[in-house]
């Protein structure tokens, strides 16, 4: 962050409570925050506001994670930005259909804020180290 | 009850009917077993059949092997009517899968008996094959409720964790000391439900067989030093003295690598709870010949032997008390020992009260898969060969049809990754001739091919349904995927 443009984060989920507190989190660090509360509204806001990394849900109405992240990877507008998939369904499962559909990483929702923060910076960085 | 009589002589046939209905059963009578057949695949067709042996075209022990063969549900009960009193010709009869035997001239009493007999095992299979129905529906159910439970559950605990750490973390404000102190403890516990409901997930997922084990080439020295190095920390935390031994060198084995570390992580967690300052724990790998032995040993406060039975029975929790008010689930023993069995071994403890607990446990050394590379070009072959980490699967090569066959029936692959154009005999071919070799019959068969593949035949090729097709150029990871895919154990 260094006092440069704040990273944009796209957060998509329908829990109005986790939103809120994923909001507060990412705001706390200094991060801009852009948010949907359903799949299309949230693979319409990746590509109007092309954000600089997606926080999805999966289990959301009118449009699943999983299928929004598919649809971003095959947008060649898109496609460089990284997704995060977070759920709290039967985790082994999700995470192989988010490996397959190209998600850049998959977190279950009870893991400790300080794990998903780190993901998110090894993310958002990782282009500049390369 | 409907019966169906099979009877190309006329006369004999009118006595059975007449005999069977006079019974009060619904007669379907045919004259030859081909007519027989046609009446069995109907969809409401009768569970007891009366079939003559000798019958022109198809006779009555061809339709016995028909029925078997092609016919599982609803059971059929099958009675030949045989004019052979040759009790090995009988023998045939029975083996290919008929119930019972009649033998012309025959007693209608007699017949008629054996009638009720097969009604009351038609009867008896209904009810088993409702009850195993029902049974599937029930495990279907309890599998689906458990997921969606814990799922449901998971939700609110991130909302009240993501909460309770933003508090903690002063993201909205300062606190004080007091506010801090119960935080802490609403978050442990909060960090306790969540363990509760993975574990209660695992143990069902456990139980319904539904965890697969995706095994890998894994360097069990290296990871065992990698878990005690973790665990180093909490350890002299504790004033506990945590070492390992290991034997020299490289320990490779096959092995679900996540769940090795979660037996370790759960034994050694269990041991560090319950070792009080000035203890020590032991962590051991030993090969012996077809096993590896592993033991997790401390100097803590030990098991009584009239608990050691219970101790991998769900939610127990032996009164061994370790002063922190950290409690277990009660769920992590009755996983560890289910993974344990997963890999093909034992797991047991050696204990005495007040002096400390030994858990040991062995895994089975299974073989290294061995995967069969076949394409004309050596650079495919290498790139696969490249791909696949010569580490984790034994590779062979074939660079052509002929020598592919002649390879899988000397090596019997665990898989075998195939070319479609071969220069001596094209890729259905060689699945065509695996395929009738019954040693060869049940090697996987992953398709590699640059040029576009006709689905259809392999599909027609018998019993290749299942064939996945990948396309060059080689995606690594789709490619290592299908293959960790089928050959798992």
């Amino acid at each position: 962050m260094n006092g440069s443009i704040p990273k944009r984060i796209l957060i998509i989920e329908d829990n109005e409570a986790f939103l809120k507190i994923l909001k507060m989190r990412l705001e706390s660090r200094g991060y801009e925050t852009i948010l949907a509360r359903d799949g299309l509204e949230g693979l319409n806001a990746v590509r109007k506001e092309k954000p600089d990394l997606v926080i999805s849900d999966i289990m959301l109405p009118t449009m699943d994670g999983h299928k929004i992240c598919r649809l971003i990877k095959l947008d060649r507008n898109i496609r460089h930005i990284p997704v995060i998939m977070l759920s709290s369904r039967d985790l082994d499962k999700d995470a192989e259909i988010a490996k397959k559909g190209g998600a850049d990483a998959f977190i279950g929702k009870t893991i400790r804020a300080e794990v998903i923060m780190d993901v998110i910076t090894k993310l958002l960085y990782k282009d500049q180290r390369a | 009850m409907r019966i169906l009589i099979a009877e190309d002589d006329r006369i004999t046939r009118q006595l059975l009917e007449k005999a069977l209905v006079k019974r009060g059963y619904e007669v379907v009578v045919t004259c030859d077993g081909n007519e027989a057949w046609d009446v069995l695949q109907c969809p409401d067709a009768p569970q007891l059949a009366i079939l003559d042996w000798m019958m022109p075209d198809m006779d009555g022990v061809e339709v016995c092997t028909k029925v078997r063969a092609e016919k599982k549900e609803p059971y059929t009960y099958l009675i030949l009517l045989t004019a052979k009193g040759n009790k090995e010709d009988i023998a045939v009869g029975l083996d290919t899968g008929a119930n019972d035997y009649v033998t012309k001239p025959f007693n209608l009493r007699e017949l008629q008996a054996r009638v009720k007999v097969g009604m009351r095992m038609v009867d008896l299979q209904n009810s088993l094959a409702d009850h195993v129905k029902k049974l599937q529906e029930l495990d279907r159910l309890k599998s689906d409720f458990i997921s969606i439970v814990s799922h449901e559950l998971r939700t609110p605990i991130a909302v009240m964790k993501g909460g309770v750490s933003l508090i903690l973390d002063g993201v909205v404000g300062e606190i004080t000391e007091n506010q801090r102190d119960l935080l802490t403890d609403t978050m442990d516990n909060i960090d306790r439900l969540t363990r509760l409901v993975t574990g209660l997930l695992d143990v069902s997922k456990i139980e319904a067989g539904k965890i697969n084990l995706r095994r890998r080439s894994t360097d069990l020295c290296a990871m065992v030093e990698n878990i005690a190095n973790h665990f180093d920390c909490e350890a002299r935390d504790k004033g506990i003295q945590l070492r390992t031994e290991l034997p020299d060198g490289v320990l490779k084995l096959f092995v679900d690598d996540d769940k090795i570390n979660q037996i370790f992580n759960n034994l050694i967690s269990n041991a560090i709870r319950f070792t009080r300052s000035g203890g020590e724990i032991v962590i051991c790998v030993e090969e012996k010949e077809d096993n590896v032995e592993c033991s997790v040993s401390d100097t803590g406060v030990g098991i009584a032997e009239k608990n050691i039975p219970k101790l991998f029975n769900k939610f127990v929790q032996i009164g061994r008390v370790d002063g922190s008010g950290y409690k277990g689930t009660g769920l992590g023993l009755v996983i560890v020992k289910g993974l344990v069995e997963m890999h093909g071994g034992k797991i047991w403890v050696e204990s005495e009260l007040g002096k400390g607990s030994t858990f040991r446990f062995t895994l089975k050394k299974v073989p290294f898969p061995s995967v069969l590379v076949v394409d004309d070009e050596k650079k495919i072959v290498d790139i696969v060969k490249r791909f696949l980490s010569v580490d984790d699967y034994l590779l062979l090569e074939a660079y052509g049809g002929i020598e592919a066959v002649k390879k899988a029936k000397m090596a019997h692959p665990s898989l075998i990754v195939l070319d479609m154009l071969l220069p001596d005999m094209d890729g259905y071919e060689v699945i065509e001739q695996l395929k009738r070799d019954e040693n060869t019959n049940d090697i996987p068969i992953l398709i590699l091919s640059g040029a576009k593949v006709d689905k259809e035949r392999i599909v027609q090729l018998n019993d290749c349904i299942n064939i996945p097709i990948l396309g060059k150029p080689i995606h690594p990871e789709e490619l290592l995927n299908n293959v960790q895919e089928m050959v798992n154990y």
